[in-house]
């Protein structure tokens, strides 16, 4: 495959913004980027639109929006993993020579609905075949892992808010977030219980955000930009929709494969950081644990301990992730690959990875679609001049 | 939760009949058909089995919806995973979930699979969901209140 990069970002700050459609934002966020770049197609992740507003086909209504409609546009479906899901298949398009630029581009709409109504749009991710009907919801069944991941492992259930406090330190210190301040351990277990051992801050927020990125050919990608980030890997995977049916429910198994894929024999070992989901604390731990970068049972102690956090040997979640930027239904996959751009291209300011800026720098980003149902790794490597 | 009358009426093996799919090359149980077995990769044995009815629980948790700005939390549900006899699997809600003290001490027990009334929540025009909770016994659940101080006199 031909050398593909990401050469360009913009992104919206997650909020609640009543005054602006799924259509709006798109519009604000992709402007900027076709604006600079000469785009062959359009990739569209905005799983929250069928759901919030009943619009099916929102790729084509943002197509029009954003003055693109006599393009090629795709709209990628992928629940919570929509946004890397289109990102890989921008990467393919320009890949096998089909376009020279893709520009990517994600929408989450939720705040037209309550926030028990948002929570429903969580239970969306779940099997609605099996586990449904059987009264469960998305919560329940992370409140349920969580639950056991702390018995096999003979921790306490506080020790799981380690991971808030590092994503929300993260964030905090990077300078782009919805909190006001970054909560500690302590104050996270504090939270009121949603589902225990899981407390309301273990559920990252959802927000209305939005986020494009421009993907193209190296060349283009130079032209564009003195500090493209090359594509270096992509692996995506499955998994048993029905957790219960699992072999082990505490294993991510899609997100291992995932990463073997995207990695290969390369590995994960000097990655300057990592970008890993956290919609749920239990889900960014058993990803973590899964493909290797801590042994089963030790995520939430080796946090407690300063891995992940900025200056550790290993970043997790620089910018702080969904849990500490906030979470837009569908656009984390893509929000970390931009998270992946600025870091190793043009700087990330203050929470700028000092290994990331080194040349041949690489980072990997491993975005979870539901509840491990599927995963969307991507390798990314600083590019030389 | 809304069902789908005709979703509920296709799903009434599983729902409420308790039956499940069995690999017939490693027998190995799940909840939901697959044409490929998960577990040896057999293609095309699934058969519909009687999912074992006795199990131990082995996770719990009270999941219930954060209400915004309220920093409440409503309609509490007991949900558990439980490991059946034979291998199987299944996560559900717990039936007798009407004392939370009792619900927090059923990890570990011993329940068995019981078709039961999912949710009450239903508008007037919908079915009555029902479906499979995992449920004490009758002695568990005795020695349980008695553990709890005798919370179950108020049931």
């Amino acid at each position: 495959m031909r050398a593909i990069a990401l050469a360009l970002e913009s992104a919206l700050a997650p909020g609640h913004d009543w005054r602006r459609s799924a259509a709006d934002l798109a519009v604000e966020v992709a402007a900027p980027l076709v604006d600079k770049a000469p785009i062959d197609a359009l990739f569209v992740a905005a799983p929250s639109a069928l759901l919030v507003d009943g619009q099916a086909a929102q790729g084509a209504l943002l197509a029009d929006r954003l003055g693109l409609a006599k393009l090629p546009c795709y709209q990628l479906e992928a629940g919570d993993a929509s946004g890397a899901a289109a990102l890989h298949a921008a990467v393919a398009q320009v890949g096998a020579g089909l376009a020279r630029a893709a520009l990517v581009v994600a929408v989450s709409k939720v705040s037209d609905r309550s926030e028990r109504e948002r929570a429903a749009l969580l239970d969306s991710l779940i099997d609605r075949e099996i586990e449904a009907p059987l009264g469960l919801t998305y919560q329940a069944l992370c409140g349920l892992l969580a639950d056991l991941y702390v018995a096999r492992h003979g921790l306490k259930a506080g020790d799981l808010a380690h991971v808030v406090a590092k994503n929300a330190a993260n964030a905090v210190a990077g300078g782009e977030t919805f909190l006001p301040h970054a909560p500690t351990a302590i104050e996270v277990r504090r939270d009121i219980p949603v589902a225990p051992p899981l407390v309301r801050s273990d559920f990252a927020p959802l927000f209305d955000t939005a986020t494009a990125l421009l993907v193209a050919e190296m060349p283009l990608a130079r032209e564009l930009t003195a500090a493209p980030v090359e594509i270096a890997g992509l692996g995506a995977a499955g998994d048993l929709t029905v957790i219960a049916d699992r072999s082990d429910p505490l294993r991510l198994e899609a997100a291992a494969r995932a990463v073997d894929a995207a990695c290969g024999k390369a590995g994960i070992d000097g990655l300057a950081f990592l970008e890993v989901s956290s919609a749920c604390s239990i889900l960014e731990i058993l990803a973590v644990e899964s493909i290797g970068v801590a042994a089963p049972g030790t995520t939430a102690g080796r946090y407690k301990d300063g891995l992940g956090r900025a200056g550790s040997p290993l970043v997790i979640n620089p910018g702080g992730g969904a849990q500490g930027r906030g979470f837009g239904f569908g656009a984390s996959g893509l929000e970390q690959a931009r998270e992946a751009l600025l870091q190793l291209g043009a700087g990330a300011g203050k929470r700028q990875v000092e290994a990331a800026s080194a040349a041949g720098a690489t980072a990997l980003s491993v975005c979870v679609g539901g509840i491990g149902s599927q995963a969307f790794a991507t390798m990314y490597r600083r590019a030389g001049s | 939760m809304s069902q789908n009358v005709v979703a509920t009426w296709r799903g009434r093996a599983s729902l409420l009949g308790r039956e499940g799919w069995q690999c017939g090359a490693c027998m190995r149980f799940t909840l939901a058909r697959r044409r490929v077995c998960s577990g040896c990769g057999a293609l095309g044995r699934a058969e519909q089995a009687p999912l074992p009815r006795r199990g131990t629980v082995t996770a719990l948790s009270l999941a219930g919806a954060a209400v915004e700005h309220l920093d409440q939390v409503t309609g509490r549900k007991p949900a558990v995973l439980v490991e059946l006899e034979g291998g199987a699997r299944i996560a559900c809600l717990l039936a007798h979930a009407d004392s939370m003290t009792l619900a927090a001490a059923v990890r570990g027990q011993p329940v068995r699979l019981a078709v039961r009334r999912i949710s009450l929540a239903v508008d007037a025009s919908e079915p009555i969901p029902y479906g499979l909770k995992a449920a004490l016994d009758l002695e568990t659940r005795a020695a349980l209140k008695k553990d709890a101080g005798g919370e179950g006199k108020k049931e």
